[in-house]
């Protein structure tokens, strides 16, 4: 997946190649569904997210100006997509349910709850860098790729990010 | 976080937590959902762009990552920093600072405490003949109340007013007298005048003073209005007659200066300085008076009862002769210059027993 490959595609699909288009999103599918989830907190509306943001890129693909770029502008439409997603789609997470604290099941859920919300609390540049590691196994080549961004800076939020969730998870008294 | 295992750990859970199986991305499927944009890939973009309704929040995201916007919002913060470091007519620098501004701070304050110092020249010497103190109390519901005291602090005179019941009172420690008179209804409203809003209007509001400085006063560099014609704009202030305070306490030329911190627009010290021809208050001698306010608190919480004070048991209470009236009385209370004809009169028992003020 490299910039060249991008370019050629997005200039096949220009040429009335819907093929060429539809290799594009393959490409950034899973990426694009993580940037969305890291924002709405909710896979099934980062889908939704996610497809509509390729027809806004479908209709922008003529202006684009540097198509080798195709990745982080897509992505950015991505984000912007999710954060104007409306709040009535915004489907209610089920509450989780009472139980005794000293049960290790219970222990264990407690762990989950404070790492949802160790991960809600982050920044979402770090929160993204975090769902694209963790979603789908992305190397930091394919991060950086669609973030625009270098691996080592990538990196370097990736620590910042696991920092903050060890320290809100000691806080809430859970070790990591 | 130091250890390796806990960064495994949270590695662990993290991408058990976040792990996801999601479905492939289905052309077929997309295009259903966006069938015009399924038709423009397959057109080759031949059709023209959808042009779909702009939304507001679309617009306020064009103009929030605009590049003229950030241009706009580096400018503006500049402009202000600029306007901080070389304000104009509002701002900080001592020039800028008008005499409206000065008089609207004044204006927001209820009460003041002034002290200061009261020097009385007999001769040519920069020595002044005596050294007093002062304490001038403003405030805007209770009255007005001035105290001179000798170098050792003792309180040689204390005249007041009590704003609610129009009482004047002049206290005499030295020789336990004292005078007390309820002044006409009709002078009250000229009484009122001696709150510091309304006295710096008498003085200064005329517009006719003269800007002076910036210079260094108690480590400020304040801005001084200087005004050249004090006393006939203090006698007009109260509508005094020239006879009548020609009698108690004849001025010469005189001229009065505030200095005024920029950054609070209040003043910060008043200088006055004039001669005072021969009259009762001198002991019929010519003297130079100089008075400098340098301490002034405002907002300050004050005693109702310092306004009108308790008279001492022993004091013995003084009458003014009929030629004069409580409105001169009260002009020589408000001005607080006699304390020195006091001192001066002590010094000569032949010139106080042409005093008109006899005991009752």
């Amino acid at each position: 997946m490299t910039n060249a490959e991008d370019d050629i595609l997005v200039r096949q699909a220009l040429q009335a190649d819907p093929e060429s288009f539809g290799q594009l999103c393959t490409r950034y599918y899973h990426s694009l569904v993580a940037v969305a989830d890291s924002i709405l907190l909710d896979h099934h509306l980062a889908e939704d997210a996610t497809q509509e943001a390729l027809a806004h890129a479908c209709r922008q693909l003529p202006k684009l100006k540097k198509p080798e770029l195709f990745g982080p502008g897509i992505a950015a439409i991505c984000r912007n997509v999710a954060k104007d997603m409306p709040r009535d789609r915004m489907r209610q997470r089920e509450p989780a349910g009472d139980c005794e604290p000293q049960g290790p099941d219970c222990r264990e859920n407690g762990r989950n709850e404070v790492l949802a919300e160790a991960l809600q609390q982050l920044p979402q540049h770090l929160r993204e860098v975090v769902f694209l590691r963790f979603y789908n196994e992305m190397s930091y080549q394919q991060m950086a790729k669609i973030l625009g961004a270098t691996q080592e800076a990538l990196d370097g939020r990736l620590r910042r990010a696991k920092k903050r969730i060890a320290a809100f998870m000691k806080a809430k008294r859970y070790e990591p | 976080m130091k250890r390796k295992e806990d960064i495994d750990r949270l590695d662990e859970m993290l991408a058990k937590h976040l792990q996801r199986e999601p479905a492939p991305f289905d052309f077929e499927q997309w295009a259903r959902r966006f069938p015009e944009d399924a038709k423009l890939v397959q057109s080759g973009f031949a059709r023209p762009v959808p042009n779909r309704k702009t939304q507001l929040v679309q617009i306020g995201r064009c103009i929030m990552t605009s590049r003229y916007t950030k241009l706009v919002g580096a400018a503006a913060v500049v402009l202000m920093a600029l306007s901080f470091l070389f304000p104009g007519r509002n701002g900080i620098v001592p020039e800028s600072v008008a005499w409206a501004d000065v008089q609207k701070a004044v204006e927001q304050t209820h009460s003041a405490r002034v002290t200061g110092t009261r020097n009385c020249f007999f001769s040519k010497d920069e020595t002044p003949t005596y050294k007093l103190g002062l304490e001038k109390l403003f405030s805007l519901s209770q009255g007005y109340a001035d105290r001179t005291f000798t170098e050792d602090g003792r309180l040689i005179i204390e005249s007041a007013y009590d704003l609610p019941t129009g009482t004047m009172t002049v206290l005499f420690p030295t020789y336990k007298r004292y005078y007390r008179t309820q002044v006409p209804q009709e002078f009250r409203e000229k009484v009122k005048q001696v709150t510091p809003d309304e006295f710096f209007k008498w003085l200064w509001a005329s517009g006719d003073y003269r800007k002076v400085g910036p210079k260094e006063v108690q480590g400020i560099q304040a801005i001084g209005f200087e005004i050249p014609d004090i006393v006939e704009r203090f006698t007009g202030g109260l509508g005094l007659t020239a006879k009548l305070v020609d009698f108690f306490l004849s001025f010469g030329q005189g001229k009065a200066c505030m200095w005024v911190n920029p950054k609070t627009r209040l003043p910060i010290q008043v200088e006055a300085e004039g001669e005072v021809k021969p009259c009762l208050l001198t002991g019929y001698r010519d003297m130079r008076l100089r008075e400098i306010d340098d301490r002034w608190e405002f907002d300050v919480e004050l005693d109702g009862a310092q306004f009108l004070p308790a008279i001492p048991e022993d004091y013995q209470e003084l009458t003014l002769p009929a030629a004069l009236n409580a409105r001169s009385a009260f002009y020589v209370a408000g001005a607080g210059f006699i304390a020195p004809a006091f001192l001066a009169a002590r010094r000569s028992r032949r010139r106080r027993n042409r005093m008109p003020v006899a005991a009752s």
